[in-house]
């Protein structure tokens, strides 16, 4: 499969791919994060672990700019997205899924598909009425890409279905696809298993394997299934009420007593 | 042997090419422009040409002729069907080489034997996970290199793999040229083919212990690719959509042999899940399916109808079967065709398994037709033909053109004509088991040859079971009546030296599924509604309604219901989706004891 890459692509930075570094967020007087610092390397599959309410998904709402962290920073490829809107975050190379599905309902699959490449479409609103030039051109690329994805994840059946019909794994997977529409450099994946049966989760997790083998990807994962998380991951990010108890291999978070304590439970081991 | 015998005198047909590569290269000089193959890619159908196709298929050959292939080797080819896998099993025919395809499906346990077996010094394979497999089992066979068709998600392609894209270019003309090559070898080689040199091994499904090699010879696929022009009037420009896998004989006969030797163009879809969509969008003229493909087409009707408003599924119970035939056919029947792209078929064809009568009655009240084909991997898949599928039902017809058939005085299936194959790969002894010195073929079927001609299939000889009150029984009528109902996937009838016959079932989890949730029927998983007892009342009740119809001794007297459904993975089926009977009851022993305890 041909990449058409980020923007980004060509750029060279020395440091790592994703750099977090003592990230606090607070509600109120509520601390959803505290001196949070962690960061991925280019195609590594970094998981954040944590028991519900840990602050897991607050970190992907911090490193795709909807939340704004009140200190630390989050640099990526370099360049500081604290501060930065959603959709330009997007655009440098960062796309995420969503733990409640968030697809339009009353499309197709393709559509859905499509949007991600929204943030890749450079042509104007008149080019775009007229129908000629750039507008075509990059229409046909992104429909071309889309079908890529579409292979990819095993979604051609369900091509020209509205994603409300179709089963929830299947959703997952398309929302997956939307994500990996935008060509990103990094992927943030939020419960990509949540609600899924045995069967179902196997699939997901070699479909994540294989996408970062295939795309060359980095990946954050958050993750409930402790099991899949332990085969899938390079290394791990323990929270425990928004605070980093443990960040290592797996096989060295499974015997960190701090973590058996906070989140394996006592004695499980 | 003064058995009945129902024979079909050979085909008077003008003399042309005995080979399929040699029809390949004619099809290219008579229609070069006409579409041979088309394949969707990326959501679009690109289409070869016959003068692409003969062109490519050069290259394979020139390609594969450059890596050391020759008369007589053999080359693995693993892989789903796509275009390259015809083009290159018509470059190793060419070449005098012999095809050996295997199932893409196999696990990597039981390619191993098929490897050794096979002594290829050479394999093709779809992508990376077939590269793997070989990989794997290469050290100590003879496997020098393994060429990929598709190299995705492959970061280094070195020694022993290669590309497939590279093999062709090997064979290009423009490459030939270069290395000061004979570019009409090629030529010789397909015009000294000769029809009683084999030309591919194709293994039995093995449903009966390890699957078999049957060597075919040029001849051989020759006759069976007759057959569809003489028999079912295959033509140039028919639309075939290629489902079933090019490893099960009757498929291979019909894409690669009677597609090349008529001029037809044949589709590679998406497949899988996708494959009804492929259907819609090809309509197929010819089509080809296992009862499986069959039903899951009927069941995609049904389910439709379920979603369809009150007045839709009045006007289909009704239209089914009654009415004026027009109106029937504006209103009811024709929609439902087009709904499963079944709009232009003009040869519905059912093989690889008995079809059940009801379900050719269902397609026939819908107006497909289905024609049964009767024949075995060793009968290069075809033997007898049903002409009229009205009264056709519950009989595999007549013998194809050029074919005799006759029933032993034991009862078993005998087959001759210029389609029976050369013998097994490398086992003497199941040769001469298999075929007579007088031409005549065992296929170890059980059958009756009607006063009209017609054969009807009992069951395999192999499966026949003796009760210990001395009844004779052919399980397998038995077991497909098992499994006519929705709630059954599979059914074993077992019962040798017992006093009665007992069934092992495997249940259709789904539709089972369905039933509980609809009863209120608490379960978590399949072993869990094994256990329920209302599941087993369900069963039950089903094997008494069976039972009815059956002669006393016929009658299924105990059951006990598989903890899981059979899967390939597991061993318990073929890649032909067909039950391993005796893999499968040697892991069921303990439940079968029970059944009788």
């Amino acid at each position: 499969m041909t990449m058409t890459g980020s923007r980004l692509d060509r750029r060279r930075y020395e440091g790592s791919l994703l750099e977090v570094k003592d990230v606090t967020l607070q509600f109120g007087g509520v601390t959803a994060l505290r001196n949070v610092s962690f960061d991925v390397e280019e195609n590594e599959l970094f998981a954040v672990i944590g028991p519900n309410g840990a602050g897991k998904t607050s970190i992907f709402n911090c490193l795709n700019g909807v939340y704004r962290p009140q200190e630390g920073s989050i640099r990526f490829q370099g360049l500081e997205l604290v501060g930065r809107r959603p959709t330009a975050i997007a655009q440098l190379g960062m796309a995420r899924t969503f733990q409640n599905l968030g697809l339009f309902v009353n499309l197709n699959v393709i559509d859905n598909l499509m949007l991600g490449r929204h943030v890749r479409m450079r042509s104007g609103l008149l080019s775009g009425m007229a129908w000629i030039g750039r507008a075509r051109r990059e229409e046909i690329a992104n429909r071309r890409r889309v079908e890529e994805i579409m292979e990819l994840l095993a979604l051609q059946p369900f091509r020209y279905e509205p994603v409300g019909s179709l089963p929830y794994g299947i959703q997952k997977k398309i929302e997956l696809g939307r994500a990996l529409a935008m060509d990103p450099r990094i992927l943030l994946l939020d419960e990509p298993v949540a609600g899924m049966d045995l069967g179902e989760t196997a699939d997901m997790a070699r479909l994540i394997l294989e996408i970062r083998h295939e795309l060359n990807l980095s990946m954050v994962l958050v993750e409930h299934d402790l099991h899949m998380v332990m085969e899938l991951a390079d290394r791990l990010l323990v929270l425990d009420f928004g605070e980093p108890i443990a960040i290592g291999p797996p096989a060295q978070i499974q015997a960190d007593p701090r973590v058996i304590a906070a989140y394996l439970g006592q004695g499980d081991q | 042997m003064s058995a009945p015998v129902a024979e079909t005198p050979a085909p008077d047909l003008v003399p042309g090419p005995t080979t399929l590569p040699a029809w390949l290269l004619l099809q290219a000089e008579l229609r070069p422009k006409a579409i041979a193959m088309r394949v969707k890619e990326l959501g679009r159908w690109r289409e070869i040409s016959w003068s692409e196709h003969a062109s490519r298929v050069e290259s394979v050959g020139r390609g594969l002729a450059h890596a050391g292939v020759g008369r007589g080797d053999r080359v693995l080819l693993l892989s789903e069907n796509r275009p390259e896998w015809v083009m290159t099993d018509l470059a190793v025919q060419g070449l005098g080489a012999v095809t050996v395809g295997v199932f893409p499906s196999t696990p990597v346990a039981e390619v191993g034997p098929l490897l050794e077996r096979s002594r290829a010094r050479i394999a093709v394979v779809e992508d990376e996970e077939q590269l793997d497999k070989l990989l794997a089992l290469r050290d100590g066979t003879a496997l020098e290199r393994i060429v990929v068709i598709d190299t995705r998600g492959i970061r280094v392609l070195e020694n022993p793999a290669s590309s497939f894209e590279a093999l062709e270019a090997i064979g290009t003309v423009e490459a030939v040229e270069l290395r000061s090559g004979r570019l009409d070898e090629w030529r010789t080689a397909v015009g000294s083919l000769a029809t009683h040199d084999v030309a591919m091994v194709a293994f039995t499904p093995g449903t009966s212990g390890d699957p078999k090699g049957a060597l075919l010879t040029h001849g051989n696929l020759a006759a069976a690719a007759d057959v569809g022009i003489v028999t079912y009037d295959v033509r140039a420009g028919d639309r075939i959509v290629s489902c079933l896998p090019l490893c099960e004989i009757a498929e291979r006969v019909l894409v690669v042999a009677q597609a090349t030797r008529a001029g037809c163009t044949v589709h590679f879809g998406e497949g899988g899940d996708a494959l009804e969509n492929d259907i819609r969008e090809v309509r197929p003229t010819v089509f080809l399916g296992a009862p499986r493909l069959w039903q899951r087409l009927q069941a995609r009707v049904e389910t439709g109808l379920r979603s369809a408003g009150r007045l839709k599924r009045a006007a289909f119970r009704f239209g089914v079967g009654n009415g004026p035939r027009l109106l029937r056919n504006a209103l009811v029947t024709a929609p439902v065709r087009r709904r499963v792209g079944l709009t232009d078929v003009r040869v519905a064809l059912g093989g690889g398994a008995p079809m059940p009568t009801a379900l050719l009655e269902w397609w026939s009240s819908l107006g497909v037709d289905v024609h049964e084909i009767y024949g075995l991997t060793e009968t290069c898949g075809v033997a007898t033909f049903v002409v009229d599928a009205t009264t056709g039902a519950g009989t595999v017809g007549h013998p194809v053109p050029g074919t005799e058939v006759e029933v032993a005085p034991d009862g078993e299936v005998l087959v001759r004509g210029a389609s029976v194959f050369a013998g097994y790969l490398d086992d003497p002894d199941a040769t001469a088991a298999a075929l007579g010195a007088d031409g005549w073929c065992r296929t170890g079927d059980l059958g009756v040859l009607g006063d009209d001609g017609d054969l009807m299939i009992v069951g395999r000889r192999k499966e026949v079971l003796v009760t210990s009150g001395g009844h004779t029984v052919a399980p397998g009528p038995i077991e497909r009546r098992l499994a006519a109902s929705p709630f059954v996937r599979t059914a074993i009838v077992v019962g040798e030296s017992r006093p009665h016959l007992g069934a092992l079932v495997a249940l259709d989890g789904e539709t089972v599924g369905d039933w509980a949730s609809e009863k209120g029927i608490p379960f978590t998983t399949h072993s869990a509604l094994v256990e329920r007892p209302e599941v087993v009342e369900l069963i039950a009740a089903w094997i008494d309604e069976v039972g009815e119809d059956l002669a006393s001794e016929e009658r299924v007297r105990c059951f006990a219901l598989l903890p899981h459904e059979l899967t390939e993975d597991s061993g318990d089926l073929t890649p032909t989706l067909e039950v391993r009977r005796t893999a499968t009851l040697d892991r069921f022993a303990d439940l079968v004891e029970s059944m009788y305890s």
